[in-house]
């Protein structure tokens, strides 16, 4: 443990990795209780255009795909909203669709052609100085609005009309609450790959919900679940030289698979 | 100055889906009113009560206690409700002491005066023993009964209950009348009650509402309680039919006893 601590791309790589494992296992919650993952996978799906967006337009890339991420995001939202179509339609459209476009332009960019591999599966070992530092401080602001309107979204989740009584603006936590989720999501693309993120957001929340009795421990189960997974999926590929992202994936399935059995005994 | 009308409608209309479902519909009732809400089902009783709750688009003026339900702020403390169908994920981890704190009013911060609060509000229901219980385990009377003790969790002035007593047998629905009445004259609560029951109406209405899409009548039980009315609401073949069953007022103490039972019976 003190030798991987001694390199500076592994310092960077686990505290991203935890970060990331902290924030999307928090806002998972949410987003298993109100029925949301696949949209989280749409999410991650459109990260590829918004990269090569990146590349296309000289910018940094993680840079234009939070942006590009929230934009589709919040397209998908509305045209839910809309009742035009139903919900996996439009994620049917969007993840595809997004997700060719920027095969396509990653494909024409001659100068750069960047692994598409790895946006695909992750590479921790590529955290750099400012992805770390983007990730972090983009984490933060996502569990700060999380914790700060907690209750809020709890009485959202579990009930929208007495949220509206209350006289929650619903729509407006709706579209926050997808800011927030979009901007998880692709800053997690870095470290677990597009095809992985959305199974960090779900797993460790739907661990968490086989043992727990309440709302508190089903958040605070999940976040531990989230930085274990991360921690010990990292640490495992470093010393097993496997693929850091499906590592920590996999770890989060056994931790799962646990809590499944667990389920009986706990829940009686 | 006269007090504010505990409710206020005037000229609501609510159109939904492309469809009116409420044409025009005025009325208002006091603070203290037992206020009843009859009509066939599709009526728009349900709508009617989400439009007063904002919680639908409509067109008109609402006032509860005389401010504009169109100003958000508030509401929360002043209005409890029971909704007629509650559908939620029984598999949700939420145990039923948070479910009604989450409806608890924000203002009230001490934890263990939260908790008290909660716990009163369990206590009135019965529910007492099952603070820590998973909602998603509960039976679907007990559930009724916890959101029940949620809408009168924040002491409001005023509830809505929409069909409250589907689900819930005849000692539970003696002990609801009960406890009403007792929080009516306690709190000076309002209170609004969608029901069927006809019984029901005569032993405690002071004002209702017969509707069907915009308002048949309204007045008190005996203005508003004759087969003229009813057959216009529920249409002809309908009327106030008598039979054998549990509820009569007790002359002494005024509560609900065994006894006889109308409700409104179409042939
Ligand atoms: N969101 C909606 N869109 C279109 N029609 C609706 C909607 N909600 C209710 N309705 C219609 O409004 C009518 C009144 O419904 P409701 O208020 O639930 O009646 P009640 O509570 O008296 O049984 C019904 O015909 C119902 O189909
Ligand atoms: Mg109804």
């Amino acid at each position: 443990m003190v030798e991987l601590l001694s390199y500076p791309f592994m310092q960077r790589a686990l505290l991203a990795g935890v970060v990331i494992g902290v924030v999307c296992s928090f806002i998972g919650v949410f987003v298993i209780l109100q029925k949301m993952s696949f949209f989280a996978n749409a999410i991650a799906h459109s990260s590829l255009a918004g990269i090569a967006l990146g590349f296309v337009l000289g910018l940094n890339p993680m840079v234009t795909a939070v942006i590009f991420g929230i934009i589709i995001a919040l397209l998908i939202a509305y045209l839910k909203n809309k009742k035009i179509l139903a919900v996996d339609t439009i994620i049917g459209i969007f993840l595809p669709a997004s997700m060719a476009l920027g095969v396509l332009v990653i494909g024409l960019l001659d100068t750069y052609r960047p692994d598409l591999l790895t946006y695909l599966f992750g590479n921790i070992l590529a955290v750099d100085r400012f992805y770390l530092y983007l990730s972090v401080s983009l984490g933060l602001v996502v569990i700060i609005l999380l914790s700060v309107f907690f209750k809020n979204y709890m009485c959202i989740t579990f009930d929208r009309e007495l949220a509206g009584i209350q006289g929650l603006h619903v729509a407006a936590y709706d579209y926050l609450f997808i800011i927030l989720l979009a901007t998880t999501v692709i800053i997690g693309t870095r470290v677990v790959g597009i095809i992985l993120v959305s199974a960090l957001i779900v797993i460790p929340a739907a661990s968490s919900k086989n043992i727990s009795a309440n709302f508190k421990q089903m958040v605070a189960y999940s976040v531990v679940f989230g930085f274990a997974s991360s921690l010990l999926g990292l640490v495992a590929s470093y010393y097993l030289n496997l693929a850091s992202g499906a590592t920590i994936i996999m770890v989060s399935a056994a931790i799962f698979l646990i809590t499944l059995m667990l389920r009986p005994v706990v829940q009686k | 100055m006269a007090a504010p009308k505990a409710l206020d409608v005037k000229n609501l209309s609510v159109t939904l889906g492309g469809k009116k479902i409420l044409q025009d519909i005025s009325f208002s009732i006091d603070e203290g009113d037992f206020f009843i809400i009859i009509g066939p089902n599709g009526s728009g009783k349900t709508t009617l009560i989400k439009a007063v709750l904002n919680l639908l688009p409509y067109t008109g003026k609402v006032s509860l206690f005389g401010k504009s339900v169109h100003k958000r702020a508030g509401l929360g403390a002043t209005v409890g409700y029971v909704p007629q169908k509650f559908d939620f994920d029984r598999t949700f981890p939420i145990t039923v002491a948070e479910a009604i704190d989450v409806a608890l009013q924000k203002g009230l911060r001490a934890p263990e005066q939260r908790k008290e609060r909660v716990d009163d509000a369990l206590g009135q229901v019965g529910m007492a023993d099952y603070a820590q219980a998973r909602i998603g385990a509960l039976s679907g009377g007990q559930v009724q009964r916890v959101l029940i003790a949620r809408a009168m969790v924040n002491q409001p002035k005023i509830v809505f209950f929409d069909e409250p007593l589907a689900g819930v047998d005849v000692k539970g629905e003696k002990s609801f009348y009960d406890l009403i009445q007792n929080l009516k004259e306690s709190q000076k609560l309002t209170v609004t009650l969608v029901s069927h029951d006809v019984t029901v109406v005569n032993l405690y209405a002071d004002k209702i509402a017969a509707l069907n899409r915009t308002l048949v009548a309204f007045g008190t039980p005996q203005d508003v309680l004759v087969a003229q009315n009813i057959k216009k609401a529920y249409g002809q073949g309908f009327g106030i039919f008598r039979h054998k069953q549990c509820l009569k007022k007790d002359p002494q103490t005024q509560s609900p006893q065994e006894g006889e039972r109308c409700r409104l019976f179409g042939e």
